[in-house]
């Protein structure tokens, strides 16, 4: 797959899920949704491709997903029922933002 | 359903009315509750309009809005507004920009925008769910006319009109719009219960305040945790029997959650106030959006004598939409109408905007003299 570089957007190969990344890091690294790889925006994908039983808790809108080592994070900009990974090891939900002090 | 001319309430007509300013807005909006219930003791406008900045001794200064969490930046095309206030808008700027760039001070984000395309960074951030707004170099914002109003009227009629005294009022909401909506139906006789989560705290509950204790007096509180499935449906009892529903939520969160107005069954005629930054219609139902960028979508800005957009007021959009949306639930309730009152901020700062037009005069800011303006 391509690097991953900061702003950098995918989709999952899998399902409607789509991301951005938030931080990328120097190593090359596979990322999945669904327990595929993901593709460029604008990339064609199989109408048939089934999410994976074991990447298949789902990406929500909005919400932010880091590695355990927190070197590579990424935002969910569309909903999906794949589960992301990165070199197979599924990435953690970020806690709920705050809301500000003031607005 | 169809309303003719004649059954065209209080509402509609304030909102024909032109207004030399802000403070003209709020005090049209005011004097329209007033005159449902001549026996409450509002507010002014000016402690609409001002309360907070007047407590921490805040104005706009520069281009930088009063609060200091959102920024109008010069870009390529125009000027692009920024508000970070949440520490994860600044994490996300990187993003943003598509940048490895060190962005951690606001000269290096103002240096960073010059020569990118502000119109494009607009639809970016509003994908990722940050608080932009955009003006071009024309000075119109592209969502002034774009993005429809909303409904300040909900469709449902009933027979009998009703009184806020008594009313029983949920507020869902926080920061300033909502909790001022709430606290006006208080003044005029609701009994109001402040639901917040235990996830997610009202932030304006930290630092100074002063504005929320102003604004909560004579709540009721309950702290729920929304993760919790039997103290959700204790809220969705709740929700289903109360009078009057204030919620600020992006449409998502309370489907998320089960706690929207489609999968509640409510039990009677109630009035359900939505404020969004800018609207329920898809797209825009997932932007965010706070009081002082939202203003700058509207358009609801100033213009300095070297040509450079300025903000007004303090979070203007908020004070401004939680006024208007009391008067709506007043207005709603004595017409006897149940259903959805769809407020987005931007809607609000737009008609402000509007009135002070259709009155030949230039948008003010309400907190500086007029000498500075």
């Amino acid at each position: 797959m391509p690097k991953l570089s900061t702003g950098g957007r995918f989709k999952s190969a899998v399902c409607a899920g789509e991301i951005m990344v938030v931080t990328a890091s120097e190593d090359d690294v596979t990322l999945t949704c669904g327990g595929a790889e993901m593709v460029a925006p604008g990339s064609e994908v199989a109408d048939d491709a089934q999410v994976h039983p074991d990447h298949a808790v789902g990406i929500a809108m909005g919400k932010r997903y880091i590695t355990a080592d927190e070197t590579i994070e990424v935002l969910c900009v569309k909903a999906g029922d794949g589960s992301l990974a990165v070199n197979g090891q599924l990435l953690l939900q970020k806690d709920t933002k705050q809301l500000p002090k003031t607005d | 359903m169809t309303f003719s001319a004649e059954n065209l309430a209080a509402f509609d007509m304030i909102k024909s009315i032109p207004a030399e300013d802000l403070n003209a807005c709020v005090a049209q909006a005011l004097s329209g509750i007033a005159q449902h219930y001549p026996q409450a003791s509002l507010p002014s406008a000016d402690w609409v309009l001002k309360a907070r900045a007047k407590e921490l001794g805040i104005e706009p200064a520069g281009q930088r809005s009063a609060n200091r969490s959102c920024h109008l930046m010069p870009c390529e095309d125009g000027w692009l507004a920024i508000n970070l206030a949440r520490d994860s808008d600044w994490t996300l700027l990187n993003a943003l920009l598509e940048t490895d760039a060190l962005l951690t001070d606001v000269t290096a984000l103002r240096q960073a925008l010059l020569h990118r395309r502000g119109a494009d960074l607009l639809g970016r951030g509003r994908e990722m769910g940050m608080p932009v707004a955009f003006v071009d170099a024309a000075k119109t914002s592209p969502d002034d006319l774009r993005i429809p109003r909303g409904h300040m009227r909900p469709d449902g009629l009933n027979a009998a009109g009703r009184s806020l005294q008594g009313a029983r009022v949920i507020d869902l909401s926080a920061l300033w719009a909502g909790p001022l909506c709430a606290h006006l139906l208080y003044r005029c006789g609701a009994e109001v219960t402040s639901v917040s989560s235990v996830q997610r705290p009202d932030g304006s509950r930290q630092g100074n305040t002063a504005l929320y204790e102003a604004l909560h007096a004579g709540h009721e509180h309950l702290v729920l945790d929304f993760d919790d499935l039997e103290q959700r449906q204790q809220l969705a009892q709740l929700l289903a029997s109360a009078d009057v529903v204030i919620e600020a939520s992006r449409p998502r969160a309370l489907r998320q959650l089960a706690l929207d107005r489609e999968s509640l069954v409510i039990n009677g005629p109630q009035i359900w106030l939505s404020i969004t930054a800018y609207g329920r219609q898809p797209p825009a139902d997932q932007w965010a959006g706070f009081g002082d960028d939202v203003a700058v979508s509207a358009g609801l800005l100033r213009w300095d004598d070297l040509g450079q957009p300025q903000f007004v007021g303090d979070a203007i959009a908020d004070p401004l939409t939680g006024v208007y949306a009391a008067l709506a639930v007043a207005e709603s309730l004595a017409e006897g109408r149940s259903g959805l009152l769809d407020f987005s901020m931007v809607g609000i700062a737009r008609h402000c905007r509007q009135q002070i037009l259709a009155a030949g005069r230039d948008i003010v800011c309400p907190l500086l003299a007029v000498s500075q303006c």
